[in-house]
């Protein structure tokens, strides 16, 4: 055969073999509470990924590379969570993001450490894993500046009887809140000269006596605020039955509870509800715009704080991806600034995030900036 | 023949399988069609109603006709402020509740006429189900029923083959509602933006094959949209399942083809194996037969046609073994007849030859009584003349055929006699080709060889020294001619010899003689005197059949 036609038909053949060869999808699990009262956050937090590879997909993926996702529910619960991560380690997954709430991130975080797939939490704020030098990063502040800018506003409104509704149910995130908001209150009362008292009374949502037993301890105990630390529903139905009660002192909430649902499901209850998030469903950033459409579009839904952060997860994770893989990741993706859906972020050398807080009031059923309030 | 009926089974089966899922999405949107419209038209007949709706009385009607007859989940009567009025059950709890900044209350609310409106499908508080709120405006509250769409999900468990075909019925936006895995219901799984979803927006109904989000196997699906609510009912089947019936018919019809072949090629071989034995038998007796061996086939075939072969076979075998004894018979009986004409033409020229033998020792009686010796010549001559053709008998008789002769042992034979009858003696030689000569050619060419040998010993002999040698040669040319070369070792002919001048007897019996045998006399002086006799070989004795010794 002419040599020359030889190598044509090598070329072609060699051609044809790497057109009709796909690359595999690189996998990315998803872990999240997506079932029981408190799969708000986890659902919004999913959607939020979802709509993040499906759009990096349609513009090619990694490299030529689609993005699979595997979603997985933890049920709120540690074992279960425990049980699907084995599962994506061994769907060979590359990074996982999730957990959506502290007390499920502290059960995962170990099992991350040890297989060596980064856990990367679009919600987690417990200030637990502040600090640390593990396989665990997450996109949102920790609590704490959460808990101070709270402690901020109830000290603002000069609340001499503050209460905080426990979630038992989170008590990874709750219990950090607590401490950290009594201790800030306190801190500043006292240096104003004064003694504060607060006071937690506890919720627990699969305990269905359990409204009853707080509204009691309302009711004896009279408190001039009251600090939710439950999902959206909960503090929608809790503010709703407080309200019943003839009880009008402001309510302060938490990032977890901020979102669409609690203002739907709170109606009137939860206006002049107050947050100290590192958040704002109001910005008039044009990404966060585009996002707010493309979301309500895709699910007829706003998007909230849960479905922004799993976007800006999926952003972290992918920028990474398009320049290392594997053990690298973490090295990758820390000690760098980012352009979110709300603005620009920083995480630090321990996959902690740097981001400003905004006070967030609902207004006629709508969450508005107002941090002209905020000394 | 086989691909072109697989075809059209393929598509019809794939067309019928098509149309039982798009029946069965049809049969299950118009059912639930017909089910949240049925629910809407209750909520509005039973909330218009001109009386109290505070009334202990309306209160029990709508429990009874809304709540326990299990077609609403729970009911909240709305005031134009979005607040809760009552609720059946749980009025206690969410009395005074404000749904005003819920989406649907807002839409209801702004209506005129008593239309329903639906929510998007949300998963209840209390139920942990799917729920549809149907809404409706009227009497100056809002009426805002809960539908447990629970029931969408167990629809799977009435299709029939529920473990491989799914119902799946997800909202506007995609969000499953009900799912034959309800895990997917609970979590809220969206198909928003599948290839599937967007064709089902698009299409509103049909089937589509696609490959699934879940799994990654290929799926075929048929879509049919529920205006109102604005779902989309799916029932989806594996291509495997779907298909399963085609692929069964391929690899029965595959099998029955398969089994069919190896059924006939067995066939084929048990009456090919049969049909060959009995061609075997049959090439067997018929080499037997060129062998001259006539048998016939006892062995029977199952087959008719290959029986009357055999049967044919037999009677023609019969038929040439008849004729061959008779052919034998009748060649014995030639035989016989030849060998019985053989002894008597033996017979008879042993007769004749005795006849001669008397005649010529008749003639020797008589030519003693003879005082002229020129007379006793002739006689003895005569003698010899007839002694010559005697031996022409005798030589016939004595040779296998009775036709011919030997003509250089008859002529040796001739030589002999001369010299025996001679007084002077003299020497020979014969020689040549050994040939045989026919009866009707050896008499003439006897006596003419004959009347040449006894001129040579007449003539040739050396009176003086009473030597004579005697030399005759026999040869068979190409063109068939005998040439009988006759030479002494006399003076030869004298100057200008001619026999017709000299009357010679003997050369005008030798010249008559070789006309009767066609043939020619020549003689000549070559140290002695030669003649030469030339005639045509007739039959019996051709040149291919000659032995040159």
């Amino acid at each position: 055969m002419n040599p020359v036609v030889r190598y044509c038909l090598v070329c072609i053949t060699l051609g044809a073999i790497f057109l009709g060869c796909t690359p595999p999808p690189i996998k990315v699990g998803f872990i999240g509470g997506l079932s029981g009262f408190n799969s708000d956050l986890g659902i919004s937090g999913r959607n939020g990924v979802t709509l993040a590879i499906d759009t990096i997909n349609k513009k090619g993926g990694i490299k030529g590379r689609k993005l699979e996702l595997l979603v997985r529910d933890d049920r709120q619960d540690p074992e279960v969570a425990r049980e699907v991560f084995r599962e994506l380690v061994n769907e060979r997954v590359v990074a996982v993001i999730g957990p959506m709430t502290s007390s499920i991130a502290q059960a995962l975080i170990p099992l991350a450490n040890e297989t060596g797939i980064l856990l990367i939490s679009p919600t987690v704020s417990s200030p637990d894993f502040s600090g640390l030098d593990d396989n665990f990063i997450r996109l949102t502040t920790p609590n704490t500046n959460e808990a101070l800018g709270l402690a901020q506003e109830s000290f603002n409104q000069r609340v001499v009887k503050p209460c905080v509704i426990d979630d038992l149910s989170n008590q990874a995130f709750s219990k950090t809140l607590l401490r950290t908001y009594t201790a800030e209150l306190r801190r500043l009362y006292e240096a104003d000269g004064k003694e504060i008292p607060v006071v937690a009374l506890p919720y627990d949502p699969d305990d269905s006596e359990s409204i009853q037993t707080l509204l009691t301890g309302i009711e004896r105990y009279q408190p001039d605020l009251l600090l939710f630390t439950t999902n959206s529903l909960d503090t929608a139905v809790l503010a709703q039955r407080i309200r019943q009660k003839g009880y009008a002192m402001p309510y302060l909430g938490t990032g977890w509870s901020m979102s669409q649902t609690l203002i739907e499901n709170g109606g009137h209850a939860v206006e002049g509800m107050v947050f100290t998030v590192p958040f704002n469903p109001d910005s008039e950033a044009r990404s966060w715009r585009d996002f707010m459409e493309l979301y309500q579009r895709s699910f007829g839904k706003d998007a909230n704080f849960g479905s922004s952060q799993g976007w800006n997860a999926v952003l972290v994770l992918t920028e990474a991806l398009a320049k290392v893989s594997g053990s690298k990741l973490k090295d990758a993706i820390v000690n760098k600034q980012y352009e979110g859906l709300q603005g620009s972020f920083y995480i630090d050398p321990f996959g902690d995030p740097v981001i400003p807080f905004q006070r967030l009031v609902i207004k006629k059923g709508r969450l508005i900036a107002d941090n002209q309030t905020q000394p | 023949m086989f691909s072109g009926v697989f075809i059209s089974i393929e598509r019809g089966i794939n067309r019928t399988v098509i149309e039982r899922n798009e029946l069965m999405a049809k049969s299950i949107a118009l059912s639930i069609e017909q089910q949240i419209r049925d629910a809407s038209t209750l909520l509005i007949h039973t909330t218009s109603y001109s009386g109290s709706i505070d009334s202990p009385d309306f209160k029990a009607f709508l429990e009874s006709s809304l709540i326990k007859s299990g077609i609403f989940e729970s009911l909240f009567i709305i005031n134009e402020d979005g607040i809760v009025h009552y609720s059946i059950p749980y009025n206690e709890i969410f009395t005074g509740f404000d749904f005003s900044q819920q989406a649907i209350i807002q839409q209801v609310l702004k209506r005129s006429t008593t239309d329903p409106v639906y929510s998007a499908v949300f998963i209840s508080t209390l139920t942990k189900n799917p729920t549809l709120m149907v809404a409706v405006h009227q009497s100056g509250k809002v009426f805002a029923g809960y539908v447990n769409l629970a029931w969408l999900s167990r629809l799977s468990d009435s299709l029939s083959n529920a473990r491989l075909t799914y119902l799946s019925i997800v909202d506007r936006y995609g969000t499953t509602i009900a799912n034959t895995n309800r895990a997917y219901v609970e979590e809220q799984y969206s198909i928003a933006n599948t290839d599937l979803f967007l064709w089902a927006q698009k299409e509103k109904q049909g089937t589509k094959l696609h490959t699934s989000n879940s799994n990654d196997n290929d799926m075929l699906s048929s879509v049919r949209f529920v205006p109102g609510p604005d779902w989309y009912i799916f029932i989806s089947e594996p291509t495997s399942s779907a298909f399963k019936a085609t692929r069964d018919v391929f690899i029965i019809g595959l099998l029955v083809t398969t089994i069919s072949l190896i059924v006939a090629a067995m066939v084929g071989y048990v009456v090919g194996r049969d049909m060959l034995q009995s061609i075997t038998v049959l090439t067997e007796e018929t080499r037997q037969v060129q062998a001259g061996v006539y048998r016939s086939i006892a062995s029977r075939s199952p087959y008719i046609e290959l029986n009357r072969l055999i049967d044919t076979f037999n009677a023609m075998s019969e038929e040439v073994r008849s004729r061959e004894q008779q052919y034998e018979e009748a060649n014995h009986k030639l035989q016989d007849a030849l060998k019985q004409k053989d002894i008597l033409l033996r017979e008879v020229h042993h007769r004749v030859k005795n006849n001669m033998q008397i005649v010529s020792s008749l003639l020797a009686l008589q030519s003693d009584e003879l005082s002229c010796e020129e007379d006793k010549e002739y006689f003895e001559h005569s003698k010899l003349r007839i002694q010559s053709m005697a031996i022409v008998h005798e030589k016939i008789y004595q040779t296998d055929g009775v036709e011919s002769l030997p003509l250089k042992a008859y002529i040796q034979d001739l030589v002999e006699l001369l010299q025996s009858n001679n007084q002077n003696y003299f020497q020979y030689t014969v020689s040549g080709d050994e040939l045989s000569i026919t009866l009707n050619q050896a008499i003439p060419c006897a006596l003419t060889v004959f009347e040449a040998c006894t001129n040579a010993i007449k003539y040739g002999l050396n009176i003086e020294k009473k030597y004579l040698e005697l030399s005759i040669n026999i040869a068979l040319r190409e063109d068939n001619q005998v040439c009988i070369h006759i030479k002494d070792s006399g003076p030869g002919f004298p100057d200008g010899f001619n026999p017709a001048e000299i009357n010679s007897l003997g050369f005008t019996l030798m010249k008559g003689l070789m006309e009767q045998l066609k043939g020619t006399i020549s003689w000549y002086t070559n140290n002695g005197a030669v003649v030469e006799l030339n005639f045509p070989l007739h039959s019996n004795n051709s040149f291919s059949g000659l032995d040159k010794s």
